[in-house]
């Protein structure tokens, strides 16, 4: 009886219906051609994803992602220009090294919380903005890297895939994306996604009950960083280029923009609607209105005064205070 | 369905629907709106800034293109309709938007841009499509040299082609001993570097350089420095906004009384920015408004006439630059009967554009091995506030050296595109 | 020699203009623990109200009344929707007051335009100063003396009014504040007003020698940052030193390796945060709970 209430409980998880108009998209008439568009959506989802680990179920408002992010898709453009043309390898580098360096940051920032939280991030991330603007030798500086290309996923004698071409690199993406949710929801549904939300709570009671929260804090902070690393490296790959303006201070602001948007604070999918609503609206205004910038803020604005709990909040009702 | 460049838009109210509705519908409306109209017009895609730190110049290269389409109207019987989008002087979002203009509105031919990291990004995207993009404003050597494409044109002039026409002018007749200022970028670089063999083939000497990070706000210390070394020439490679807050304090720190001030591209939008006070020196330019033929006279009158409002009351070498860009490729397309890019491609390499249409004082010849669009470069004098006959009257012409003498040969730019797109 | 001499007075110069603006931002940040983006775009203002009056009343008066037109943006800006944010998750007055400088730059855009402007400094301090020992700038000399006139109204203001006391102490303890029973809502309409005053001077003064852009403000709304945190949230003093600080470690650099100047302000903020956590002289206050 156990075994299939747990399959019934997987089947009919929300997940399945996302991944499954995800995998329809490009088939949907006209809305469908747009696939490098769909293919950022996806990333930034899993960027969101990751960030929200971190953001809504830790309750650590980080405003430096973008940062993390960026490492990453510099990582995967550098190591296929200077040290090896594969896919592979700079991909596991962009998670890598992004890891490596958010462990680092989050050793600063694990024990704070708040406004200091926010201000540090903010800080360390316009440092790692400014490397990759002045270290020319490394990173291009303004002018950034190009010439990245996707190479082929080849099983010797059996097939290769062509990534070059925007579809399959689309459901390359998609693939990597499904692997992703489904651990993070593993992750967050775990004994350790429990105790981060008890520190998101109430940190205080939290470490009195016994637990090391600065350790739990920063564990979400890292694991957060791989996942954005990840994005930063599949971004790279779509355009085959890395400039510094993705380390930009606003792309932090975007994602948790995203999160919030979505709902991210009260439900697991907050986030990918979150960075859907997000990425499509913003294209589609700056192409039908020369100063789609003052909507662009007016929308921060209303979201943040009318729809705080964002869409699934809204939908939802109810103020939840435990994810599910 | 067209895209107007500026004030209010037709479809606006389509969007003021629920955000999460347009996220579903959205990239599809106008597509679904394109196949109702009749004759299926021929759509050009345009990325360019509308916001950002090259607004404004953006916005008077779109004023010259919409020129030309104006002029020109239809091509092959279709009428002409350009498709704007804002690359806010970002490289991530001019690629994305040149996505959005091939994968959705499936443009064959794109124009645009003042940014060059912009321009290598774009033209990425363009090589890898196989979509012809031609680059209208950008200054920077790489973009016909390293990053040059099979894809994709240059119009304005490189800093190889500026320095070689405003360098012995210099030499001859402000001094031998420069001081540059260097943008401490690629563009910033080249103008230097071949400020440097300027000096070295006419035995002028260096005594001294400033590398000026971007984003540089405060310029004191390196105008102290300028000062000190005693140049006859400040040689200035900055750009964009850094060049304007540079360019109030070089008034600020009078160090215009004590050296001849020279900028190696000035851009006429800068200099109204700053106004007559703070205009000084002598320097390079692509193009303006007072050179002195029938076809630029022709020119100004119909920027006039067109944009009785407009903001700059005079065209700018964006304008020239957009208006030539986008009035050849139409012919060009015209010539070649169809929307085909590599015939467009070849339609456009070893053309030359006579003299009579060239809006310079020479014609234009389009190179075929490097895509570069060979035509003068010219320089100015800054004149004094008492001199200028009206708000606009900034510069007095003094030479002009014709595109053929100066643009770099295949030894100074070793070369190879890649082959035409099948 | 002097040449060191013309790049410490230019620190000296650039770290007034920033401490002015810091004061603004960390009394905004520790009174109403907002951390104010909309900061650097009322800096912007400040330069564009400032090249709008100059025609009409000259550099003086533009300099007393485009900052109260500031000012008032920014009271419009508070009693409509900032004040909505207080006491939450500071997520959302970061996030509230990013969306509205985006809006706001664009309203820049819409209203003067998208091309460049400039700004004449008065007449008489035009030109520079030959003192033997040192070339400069007469402009940045009168720049330094309105800012230290400005710094020292600021504190008069905070250390000899009471109003200006109960400012300071709920700069650093808004709550003991409230239980005080003042006003706390109509306060905090001040404070915001205050600061956006001093972004606005700080515009109006640097205009003439940054140019007036409508991205200007992003100039000194990151160095604002990083002055509070090095400074200490809602210290007076900490705000000046720490703008002194920055503005000279920023000047410096350029002399020895200009690639590294921006970079510079985010060490010394590291290094100090590493020996003093709330900054050189910040104190325990409720941000930290």
């Amino acid at each position: 009886m156990a075994s299939r209430n747990r399959w019934s409980k997987w089947i009919s998880n929300p997940m399945w219906v996302v991944f499954i108009i995800f995998a329809l998209f490009p088939y949907i008439p006209y809305i469908g051609r747009y696939i490098s568009l769909g293919t950022e959506v996806i990333l930034w989802s899993l960027f969101a994803l990751g960030f929200n680990i971190l953001l809504g179920y830790t309750g650590l408002p980080s405003f430096g992602h973008g940062a993390f992010f960026g490492i990453g898709a510099y990582a995967a453009g550098i190591f296929f220009l200077r040290v090896y043309k594969g896919l592979w390898i700079p991909l596991m580098m962009s998670i890598l090294i992004t890891g490596f360096f958010t462990a680092l940051v989050g050793l600063l920032v694990a024990k704070k919380r708040g406004i200091y939280f926010a201000l540090i991030t903010i800080a360390v991330s316009q440092i790692f903005y400014f490397i990759a603007f002045r270290w020319e030798e490394l990173t291009g500086g303004e002018t950034g890297l190009s010439g990245i290309d996707r190479v082929n996923i080849s099983f010797p004698n059996l097939f290769s895939i062509k990534l070059s071409t925007p579809i399959n690199y689309y459901y390359f993406v998609l693939v990597i994306f499904i692997l992703c949710t489904l651990f993070i929801w593993k992750i967050v549904h775990s004994p350790f996604g429990k105790v981060l939300q008890a520190i998101r709570e109430n940190e205080i009671r939290a470490k009195y009950l016994g637990y090391n929260t600065t350790a739990y804090k920063w564990g979400a902070f890292t694991i957060s960083g791989f996942f954005a690393g990840l994005a930063g490296g599949l971004y790279t790959l779509l355009i085959n280029s890395a400039f510094p303006f993705v380390l930009d201070w606003t792309q932090s602001g975007n994602v948790v923009m995203m999160t919030l948007l979505g709902g991210g604070t009260v439900n697991f999918f907050g986030p990918i609607l979150g960075a859907a609503i997000f990425i499509v609206s913003r294209d589609l205004l700056s192409t039908y209105w020369e100063s789609w910038m003052l909507i662009y803020g007016l929308i921060f604005v209303f979201v943040i005064l009318f729809i705080p709990s964002g869409i699934l909040g809204l939908i939802g009702g109810k103020k939840q205070t435990i994810l599910r | 369905m067209e895209k107007k460049l500026g004030k209010k838009i037709s479809r606006r109210t389509f969007l003021k629907g629920a955000v999460a509705g347009t996220a579903l519908l959205g990239p599809g409306i106008p597509y679904i709106a394109k196949k109702a109209v009749a004759a299926e017009p021929l759509y050009i895609g345009v990325v360019s800034p509308a916001s950002g730190n090259y607004a404004d110049h953006g916005m008077m290269e779109r004023m010259g293109m919409q020129m030309a389409v104006a002029e020109i109207k239809t091509v092959l019987d279709r009428p002409v309709k350009t498709l704007v989008e804002d690359d806010e002087t970002d490289p991530q979002v001019g690629a994305r938007k040149a996505r959005r203009l091939i994968e959705v509105d499936k443009v064959k031919f794109m124009m645009g841009g003042v940014s060059s990291s912009v321009a290598v990004s774009v033209s990425e995207v363009a090589q890898r499509a196989g979509v012809l993009y031609i680059e209208t404003n950008q200054n920077s050597d790489t973009l016909t040299g390293e990053k040059a494409h099979r894809c994709c044109f240059r119009v304005p002039s490189d800093m190889a082609m500026a320095l070689k026409c405003l360098g012995p002018y210099i030499i001859e007749h402000v001094g031998k001993k420069w001081y540059f200022f260097t943008h401490d970028y690629e563009w910033g670089w080249s103008g230097t570097r071949w400020g440097r063999k300027v000096l070295e083939k006419y035995g002028g000497t260096e005594v001294g350089e400033s590398k000026v990070p971007l984003n540089t706000r405060d310029f004191s210390a390196f105008l102290l420095k300028a000062r000190a070394a005693k140049p006859d020439a400040l040689v200035i490679t900055v750009g964009g906004i850094d060049r304007a807050a540079l360019m109030e304090q070089t008034y600020e720190f009078g160090i215009y009384k004590e050296m001849t001030i020279v900028h190696t591209l000035y851009d006429y939008e800068d200099v109204w920015a700053a106004g007559p006070e703070k205009n000084f020196g002598i320097h390079g330019t692509e193009w303006f408004y007072g050179i002195d033929t029938p076809t630029v006279k022709e020119f100004v009158a119909k920027y006039k006439k067109m944009f009785p409002a407009a903001l700059i009351p005079v065209p700018t070498q964006d304008t020239a630059n957009g208006y030539i860009a986008m009035r050849e490729l139409l012919r060009a397309i015209q010539r070649v009967g169809k929307e085909d890019v590599t015939a467009v491609i070849k339609a456009l390499e070893g053309h030359t554009i006579p003299v009579t249409e060239s809006l310079k004082n020479d014609p234009i010849y389009i190179r075929e091995w490097d895509h570069q669009f060979v035509w003068a470069y010219y320089v100015v004098r800054s004149k004094k506030p008492a001199e200028m006959k009206d708000r606009a009257d900034f510069f007095e012409l003094l030479k002009w050296v014709p595109g053929k003498d100066i643009a770099r040969t295949k030894e100074e730019n070793p070369i190879k595109l890649e082959p035409y797109p099948s | 020699m002097t040449e060191f001499l013309s790049f410490a007075v230019n620190g000296l110069v650039l770290g007034l203009i920033f401490a002015v603006v810091a004061l603004g931002f960390t009394l905004i940040l520790g009174v109403m623990q907002v951390i104010n983006f909309t900061h650097g775009i009322l800096f912007a203002f400040g330069a564009y109200f400032a090249f709008t009056l100059q025609k009409f009343v000259g550099f003086w008066w533009a300099l007393i009344i485009a900052p109260i037109f500031v000012g008032l943006i920014g009271l419009v800006l508070e009693r409509l929707v900032i004040h909505r944010t207080y006491g939450g998750n500071p997520l959302f007055g970061l996030l509230l007051t990013f969306g509205l400088a985006t809006a706001l730059e664009e309203v820049i855009r819409m209203v003067w335009g998208k091309t460049g402007y400039s700004v004449a400094a008065p007449r008489f301090a035009a030109g520079s100063l030959d003192l033997g020992f040192m070339f400069y700038s007469k402009y940045r000399l009168l720049l330094a003396a309105l800012t230290i006139i400005i710094i020292l109204l600021v504190w008069l203001f905070l250390e000899k009014t009471p109003y200006g006391a109960i400012i300071k102490a709920g700069a650093s303890d808004s709550e003991m504040v409230m239980a005080l029973g003042k006003n706390l809502p109509r306060m905090r309409t001040f404070v915001f007003a205050i600061g956006s005053i001093l972004a606005g001077v700080a515009g109006v003064i640097a205009a003439p020698i940054w140019s007036v852009r409508p991205t200007m403000g992003t100039f000194i709304l990151m160095p604002a940052f990083v002055i509070v945190v090095l400074g200490g949230i809602g210290s007076f003093w900490g705000s000046v030193i720490a703008g002194l600080i920055v503005g000279m470690s920023t000047s410096i650099s350029v002399m020895f390796w200009p690639r590294i100047s921006d970079i510079i302000p985010y060490v010394l903020m590291g290094i100090i945060l590493l020996f003093r956590p709330r900054g050189l002289m910040g104190e325990k206050s409720v941000l930290e709970v």
